[in-house]
């Protein structure tokens, strides 16, 4: 059973013309996306910055709404209901994001903020309820978090505090939008396993958005690599660690083994290009050691190379 | 920045604050024991006693009708400061209201509100008070309302300007991500954030509205029946005693005037530099 099902989303935002240049430009954020999310299953999502990774995740949950495509909620089609029933959908997602600064309303006590979701669902509260929660998520013990302010808290404990609102209701999914970018890396794993005991203990379903593949390896059971909007490999996590197919995937590996070293360069050549300006073909061709002819014109489709491994590359055609 | 105690700290470290403060406490208690310090009833005539310099009866003198000049300018506090709250309340309450509308929807509606607001701020707003309340005719609230409705712009701007881009925060998406509508984002979320520096702008729409008031009283335009500092100039030119030399007349109001205007400034200068998150990040 899945609770989460995309199908070819597509994410163009329009760009403000100068007077010079007339015709409507787009910055394809994302370019036919497809991905399913088994119930209580942990997805991973990486891919570089500006690859479309937080305009997906805002879409899986319906903040906001595609150019083209579907996304199902419990075989719930979230873009083709109305407001009332978006507002049944919103009971049952929600969304962390990446900067533990901005999170969290400056002026509001913890309490208020954990709570926040559930006041605004009309649904049941109650102190204990809150720091239940809060507890779960290892701010121990609640009544010392519970009537202070944002700016009281450290980075760590802020984004422990992102999660409890986010549990707060019992969602079935929740978006965790690169959740430990930020943090420092010595308690990154320690937050991720905390992730991990929620995902069990509240049996809620999670996409994991990160632009570090270690992470997604980390806690993802399954994986998908997108680059500039469109997903270039996708399998469980274990053959896509074990066994990276697409030239892009394995400089995102290449990139762990250095970690070491503090180098976190990518070992390929130039930026990710502007969305704008999506390049024919492959769209990773300029960037690609293995580029030939074929990848210049042909963009080539994700396809089924052994069970449930995908991968778009002209290297792996018939 | 939280509670009030948190604030007190930062604030009683702040000396150009602490003056204004205590210039503004100086001033409320001169208003509220008026009452009771005046030496003579303020109405009250002596026609033995025109235009007489000070003494030791009369510190600041007399008036052309023999009233006792140190009680009125006493009782004089009550209105300015009346004047100042009430009119610098209208001016706080439209300019965030319409600063918090405008930057939150944006679009169409921005556009128009902004149009408004910049109407307002490049307009002489002194001319157009007097035009107005000669209009209206003199009474108090007219009086506040003509300040207050024409001077809330620079309030609108600033927190338009705060609020685009209070409304981009993430916590702002997570709260409409759990159904949260328009007016509770707006003043649940984005209120509290620009109120502070709301408070330093409304210590500086005070000094406006004081000073509108005076400058309006004293060009007659006002209410001449009330006692205010403006009306003890107005009559102080009008009956002749300043050409006549009589300075006792005019020079303590129009200090009392610009004081306690200080003292507002002080006060919202030091307040900016608290609550600006630019100046001093939490
Ligand atoms: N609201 C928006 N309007 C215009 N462009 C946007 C908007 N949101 C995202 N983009 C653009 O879409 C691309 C993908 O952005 P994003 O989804 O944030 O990527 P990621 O999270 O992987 O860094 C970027 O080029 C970004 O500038
Ligand atoms: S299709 Fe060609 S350019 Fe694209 S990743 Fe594969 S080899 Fe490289
Ligand atoms: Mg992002």
């Amino acid at each position: 059973m899945n609770i989460v099902e995309a199908e070819g989303v597509k994410k163009y935002f329009p760009v403000k013309g100068s007077i010079l240049r007339r015709e409507k430009r787009f910055i394809k954020a994302l370019d036919g996306v497809s991905l399913s999310i088994e119930k209580g299953e942990i997805y991973s999502i990486v891919g570089e910055t500006g690859s479309g990774k937080t305009t997906l995740g805002r879409i899986l949950i319906g903040l906001i709404t595609p150019t083209e495509g579907s996304v199902k909620i419990d075989n719930i089609d979230i873009f083709s209901i109305g407001k009332s029933e978006m507002r049944e959908i919103r009971k049952r997602v929600q969304i962390i994001f990446q900067d533990p600064y901005g999170s969290l309303n400056p002026r509001m006590r913890i309490r208020d903020i954990v709570s926040e979701p559930l006041k605004l669902n009309r649904m049941e509260y109650s102190t204990e309820k809150i720091a239940r929660v809060m507890e779960d998520v290892g701010l121990k013990p609640a009544s010392d978090f519970m009537d202070r302010y944002p700016h009281q808290l450290s980075g760590g404990q802020r984004q422990r505090v992102a999660i409890a609102r986010a549990l707060a209701i019992s969602p079935e999914f929740i978006v965790a939008d690169e959740p430990v970018s930020m943090l420092d890396v010595s308690i990154r794993a320690n937050f991720l396993n905390m992730m991990r005991e929620m995902n069990k203990k509240y049996n809620v379903s999670m996409l994991m958005i990160t632009h570090d593949i270690s992470v997604a390896s980390y806690i993802g059971r399954r994986i998908s690599v997108l680059y500039l909007g469109k997903v270039v490999e996708q399998g469980e996590n274990d053959d896509i660690i074990k066994n990276p197919l697409h030239p892009y995937t394995r400089a995102l590996m290449e990139a762990i083994a250095t970690l070491g070293k503090k180098e976190k360069e990518l070992h390929i050549k130039g930026e990710i290009p502007n969305p704008m300006d999506i390049p024919k073909g492959c769209r990773f061709h300029p960037r690609c050691p293995y580029a030939m002819d074929i990848c210049r014109e042909v963009e080539p489709d994700l396809v089924e190379i052994s069970n449930k491994h995908s991968v778009a590359c002209h290297l792996y055609r018939g | 920045m939280t509670g009030l105690s948190d604030f007190w700290k930062v604030f009683k470290r702040n000396k150009m604050g602490l003056t204004g403060l205590g210039i503004i406490i100086f001033f409320f208690l001169m208003a509220v024991l008026a009452p009771f310090i005046s030496p003579y009833n303020p109405n009250q005539t002596n026609p033995n006693l025109f235009l007489s310099p000070p003494s030791s009866q009369h510190l600041f003198g007399t008036n052309e009708i023999g009233q006792d000049l140190f009680s009125r300018n006493l009782y004089g506090a009550q209105i300015s400061l009346e004047v100042g709250f009430a009119a610098a309340a209208v001016t706080v309450i439209v300019g965030l209201l319409i600063g918090l509308i405008s930057g939150y929807f944006g679009g169409i509606v921005d556009e128009i509100l902004m149009r408004v607001t910049d109407f307002f701020l490049v307009i002489p707003s002194i001319v157009f008070m007097i035009i107005i309340s000669a209009f209206l005719g003199p009474s108090l609230i007219n009086v506040i309302l003509v300040i207050g409705l024409l001077s809330w712009s620079p309030t609108a701007r600033v927190v338009r300007s705060m609020v685009l881009s209070i409304r981009e925060w993430p916590f702002v998406e997570a709260a409409r991500a759990s159904n949260a509508g328009h007016f509770y984002i707006m003043f649940r979320h984005i209120m509290p954030n620009v109120i502070p520096i709301v408070f330093a702008n409304a210590t500086m729409a005070i000094s406006n509205a004081i000073f509108s008031q005076a400058a309006l009283v004293f060009l007659g335009v006002g209410d001449v029946n009330d006692i205010s500092w403006g009306q003890i100039m107005h009559f102080a030119l009008y009956s002749g005693a300043i050409s006549a030399g009589d300075w006792w007349y005019i020079v303590p109001p129009g200090i009392f005037i610009i004081l306690l205007i200080l003292g507002f400034i002080l006060l919202g200068y030091s307040l900016e530099e608290i609550f600006n998150p630019r100046l001093r990040r939490v």
